[in-house]
């Protein structure tokens, strides 16, 4: 009996290779892309990779999101095969076979395929694997590792899924035979050529839903810091979703409405070429709606998100994401004691780690440009009528006034940091803003043209406008910055720096606390050192290493561990973004394969099914006297409209989306967004140009079964 | 007045690959007069529809000829071929041949379309015709809403709308219960009294009947034939019975 099964099972499968043999292959590609990243992402080789621990863990999560999609496909594919065969199915109820006999034959069917899926997943996965390792093993120059291990967990993995979503087919495909009459089995695919009134009216949301979403795409307004995160994501996701829905709905029946429409146009109907044309599309669009539906989101998702990452990549720069302006800054490392001695202590003098980082530099042949600051001292002052005044922070606290800090330069110092020679008059104070605090809007910058200091003497503020690197670190105190044309000492003068340490001796109220313990609190000149290196971030982290400045790594309580860098560096946290984006980018090409794999099987089957009955249709309009030329003539069009609609719905998308993605990039940067707009063009246009290869390669089936046949 | 003559028709096919050869047709001749209504008779295999799909030039012959209206099918080329099929020639089909894209409204009007008549024209056209056939009712449904003998009846509308100078069919109750076969042939009857001429391919003694002369086919050949007169249906029914008898008989 149960040979029986197989013999008629296995039969079926070689009847339909031309169904199953792309689905095995594409379902085992599928399968072996899984196994392939989840054997990476536990891989020992990769995790004692520099950063390969990051780019296993991005790995690990992007495999639940190809999880999810294979999933869907695999599905989806095998309900619509499954859909397809239903009148041979049909056939053997009518030849005597019973429900309970199908059931059985659909039981092995599945699991002939779910088989075969596995193994060739497998053995697929395991060559892919051992590839991919031997070429990273040599590119980190280690010796080749003979052995072949089947990582447990991958297998495990794929097997899992494998078996999910064949049960799932399989409980799908019972209940479909089990709620049939054996009649209707048999002549179920001619049914649904009219628009009922419910296809109508999705067709008309569909369409609505897309006018409506694109609409709130292309409202969304261009002053991006204005708009709340928060309320940018939902109205995004928002969209997502109706986009979605709508495009689905558009594709199945929207497109459909349309041709619908047009063909109660009777002038422009009763044409000969509109008229096979027309009635040809909306019976095609509504057959194949699903399927293109999927095609287009597909593609549109893949557009956004490589031109997103791409211009993210592109746009985004050291300082947005260390929120440093420079390689290194490094400045003394200072300890006071405030327990009882109140001692003022150096722990690491900045020059020390400078002289190490000469030494090394000089080694590796590694430029380094140092630019040195003094900063003077902290200070504060309340902002009145147009007035800076600097008051060593003594406002009145009940009463509401602007206030902010302040920190004191010399023009010399911040020249080095400067484009244009900075001139200012003796009683002329320059004055920098940083972006931060004008974009965060947590510095109330009340207009102010005049600075009034300690010596009583009121100077006119010029605002310098330059990009001052040093000033656009964003861990500094949410401070302005005024620069004096005069040295050091004449700016501790003016500012009548000694008077001000004295009030505060006099007034301690602790007798061993030191002069030299206010100086070092409200800041003495201190210098900082701006270094950039001409090298990549790897080797800047060697070199650090080498001036004993690296991060140290320790572990709290909790076991997690943390790393703790002396002084600002942009290393660390950029060596985490190329490792995130590492993995990223594996990920991102993982699901383009899939992606592609899908839309190509998608494209496959509707050509072949389409040509099956298309030459059913032009076998009858060629005996009723539709000439040969007319036939090829609306072969193609039909073909090439129904086959490019997805992409052309899906550059549309894209475009809407523009506004959206940019707003998006904005919250993390706050310059220049063209480069979107660019590589989203370059991006479309590639894919534009993939997809149009994908549809001339499985196109060439419906071609060939026409063209055999029907002229 | 002949309208089609056919002489000395061959048609052999060969298999893909050369091997073997089946001789169809060997030496077919006839004559069509306008206003004729012929049922042309043989065994399944006797090459039927082989003639049939010659006479529309939808198959070529392999020597032989025929003449429509004076014109050898021949000669005709190929890019006209379209045009003279759908200007001189109707088809009704065993299996209907309707397209599930369109109403039975597009699929009658589908050969005016084709041949680029105006809008107003083609609705001049159909009412009447649709009105004798009984099939108005059954212009805004879909094929697959409406019974084998309706749509055969919307086949035959299909057919006529151009005014063919002959109808060629195919079998077309091969796939209808009696009752509707009737009615198809009452109403093939129907259009030959309006002067329809009318070359009908089958192999019911019953559907013959309807006819104003029957052909023999067999071997190839057009091996008897026997005309109606003023015999009625059903003593011409029995006359084809007797014919049959006789060419079985021959055959042991
Ligand atoms: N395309 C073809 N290729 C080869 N042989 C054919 C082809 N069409 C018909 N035949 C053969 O020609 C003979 C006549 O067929 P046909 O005209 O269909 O007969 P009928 O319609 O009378 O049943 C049969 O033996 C058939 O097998
Ligand atoms: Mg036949």
């Amino acid at each position: 009996m149960i040979s029986i099964y197989f013999r008629l099972a296995s039969n079926a499968i070689k009847k339909n290779k031309a169904l199953y043999l792309p689905y095995i292959f594409a379902t085992s590609l599928l399968g072996i892309i899984y196994f392939l990243l989840s054997s990476l992402s536990t891989d020992t080789y990769v995790l004692s990779l520099d950063g390969g621990r990051t780019v296993a863990e991005v790995l690990s999560m992007g495999l639940y999101v190809i999880k999810i999609f294979a999933s869907i496909f695999i599905l989806y594919i095998s309900l619509f095969i499954s859909r397809k065969r239903t009148p041979e199915y049909g056939v053997l109820s009518v030849l005597g076979m019973e429900k309970k006999h199908l059931i059985g034959l659909i039981f092995v069917e599945n699991l002939i395929l779910c088989i075969a899926g596995i193994v060739i997943s497998l053995f697929g996965g395991v060559a892919f694997y051992k590839i991919v390792q031997s070429l990273l093993l040599k590119t980190i120059g280690e010796p080749l590792d003979h052995t072949w291990r089947v990582n447990i967990k991958a297998f495990m993995d794929v097997l899992l899924i494998y078996l999910a979503v064949y049960v799932l087919i399989f409980l799908i495909q019972s209940i479909s035979i089990l709620r049939r009459k054996t009649i209707d089995v048999i002549k179920s695919s001619s049914k649904g050529e009219k628009m009922s009134k419910l296809d109508y009216v999705l067709g008309a949301l569909g369409i609505i839903g897309l006018t409506v979403a694109y609409f709130i795409a292309s409202s969304m307004p261009d002053d991006f810091k204005a708009t709340k995160i928060d309320r940018l994501i939902a109205s995004f996701a928002g969209d997502v979703v109706l986009v979605i829905l709508a495009t689905f709905l558009f594709f199945a029946s929207g497109s459909a409405l349309i041709f619908t429409l047009l063909r109660g146009i009777k002038h422009f109907y009763y044409k000969k070429t509109n008229f096979i044309l027309l009635s040809g599309l909306s019976f095609r669009m509504r057959k194949n709606g699903v399927g293109l539906a999927s095609i287009c989101i597909l593609f549109t998702m893949v557009i956004v998100s490589v031109a997103g990452l791409a211009s993210f990549y592109s746009i985004v720069d050291s300082e947005l994401i260390t929120g440093i302006s420079h390689n290194l800054i490094i400045q003394n490392v200072v300890h006071i004691n405030t327990d009882d001695s109140y001692k003022v202590e150096v722990e690491i003098y900045a020059s020390d780690v400078l002289q190490k980082l000469e030494e090394s530099t000089d080694k590796r042949n590694v430029a380094m440009d140092v630019k040195e600051i003094d900063f003077l001292l902290y200070n504060s002052g309340t902002i009145k009528d147009g007035k800076f005044v600097i008051d060593y922070g003594q406002r009145d606290f009940d009463k509401e006034v602007d206030y902010s800090e302040a920190l004191m330069l010399v023009a010399d110092d911040v020249s080095k940091f400067s484009t244009k020679p900075i001139e200012l008059k003796d009683n002329q104070i320059g004055v920098i803003i940083p972006n931060i605090l004008v974009f965060e809007e947590s510095l109330i910058v009340s207009e102010f043209d005049t600075i009034v200091l300690p010596d009583g003497k009121e100077y006119e503020a010029v605002y310098l406008v330059d990009e001052y690197s040093f000033a656009q670190r964003r861990d500094v105190l949410d401070a302005v910055y005024f620069v004096f044309p005069c040295s050091e000492e004449e700016v501790l003068e003016r500012v009548r720096f000694d008077e001000f340490i004295d009030s505060k001796v006099n007034n301690a109220t602790n007798e061993k606390v030191s002069r030299e313990f206010f100086e070092a609190l409200f800041s003495p000149a201190v210098p900082v050192y701006f270094i950039d290196f001409d090298a990549g971030y790897y080797e800047q982290k060697e070199i650090m290493k080498d001036a004993g400045i690296w991060a140290t790594e320790y572990n709290d309580d909790t076991g997690e561990t943390y790393y703790v860098f002396p002084f600002e560096q942009q290393a660390g946290d950029m060596i985490d973004f190329y490792d995130i984006y590492k993995g990223i980018l594996f990920v991102a090409v993982a699901l383009v394969v899939v992606f592609l794999t899908m839309s190509i099987l998608v494209l496959y089957y509707k050509n072949v099914f389409d040509a099956y009955e298309d030459l059913k249709n032009f076998q009858i309009m060629r005996k009723v006297g539709l000439d040969e030329r007319l036939i090829r003539k609306c072969v193609y069009a039909q073909m090439l409209i129904t086959t490019l609609l997805p992409i052309v719905i899906a550059s549309l998308h894209t475009l809407f989306a523009e506004n959206f993605i940019k707003a998006l990039i904005s919250m993390f940067e706050l310059r220049e967004l063209n480069q979107y707009t660019n590589l989203t063009l370059v991006t479309t246009l590639v894919f534009i140009a993939v997809y149009v290869v994908i549809g001339i390669i499985t196109s060439q089936v419906y071609i060939k079964i026409i063209k055999g046949k029907a002229y | 007045m002949a309208i089609l003559e056919v002489k000395n028709l061959k048609k052999v096919y060969t298999t893909r690959f050369g091997g073997n050869k089946v001789t169809a047709l060997s030496n077919v001749n006839f004559e069509v007069n306008e206003g004729e209504f012929i049922a042309i008779m043989g065994e399944s295999g006797s090459g039927k529809t082989t003639l049939l799909n010659i006479l529309a030039a939808l198959d070529g012959a392999t020597c032989g000829e025929v003449v429509l209206n004076g014109k050898t099918l021949k000669s005709i080329k190929d890019k006209d071929l379209a045009k003279f099929r759908r200007e001189e020639l109707g088809f009704v089909f065993q299996d209907f041949n309707l397209l599930d894209t369109f109403s039975i409204k597009d699929n009658i009007l589908l050969p005016l379309v084709l041949a680029g008549s105006k809008t107003s024209a083609m609705e001049e056209a159909l009412a009447p015709l649709a009105k004798k056939l009984g099939i108005t009712e059954l212009l805004n449904k879909h094929p697959y809403e409406i019974s084998g003998g309706q749509k055969q009846r919307a086949a035959c509308c299909r057919a006529v709308i151009t005014n063919p100078k002959i109808l060629l069919a195919d079998e077309p109750t091969g796939a209808l219960d009696s009752k509707s076969s009737d009615e198809l042939l009452s109403m093939f009857e129907k259009l030959n009294k309006d002067g329809q001429t009318i070359l009908m391919v089958t192999h019911s003694v019953k559907a013959a009947a309807y006819a104003s002369r029957v052909l023999f086919i067999k071997d190839g050949e057009v091996y008897h034939q026997i005309y109606k007169g003023d015999s009625t249906n059903q003593e011409f029914y029995n006359k084809i019975t007797d014919s049959l008898q006789v060419m079985m008989g021959a055959r042991v």
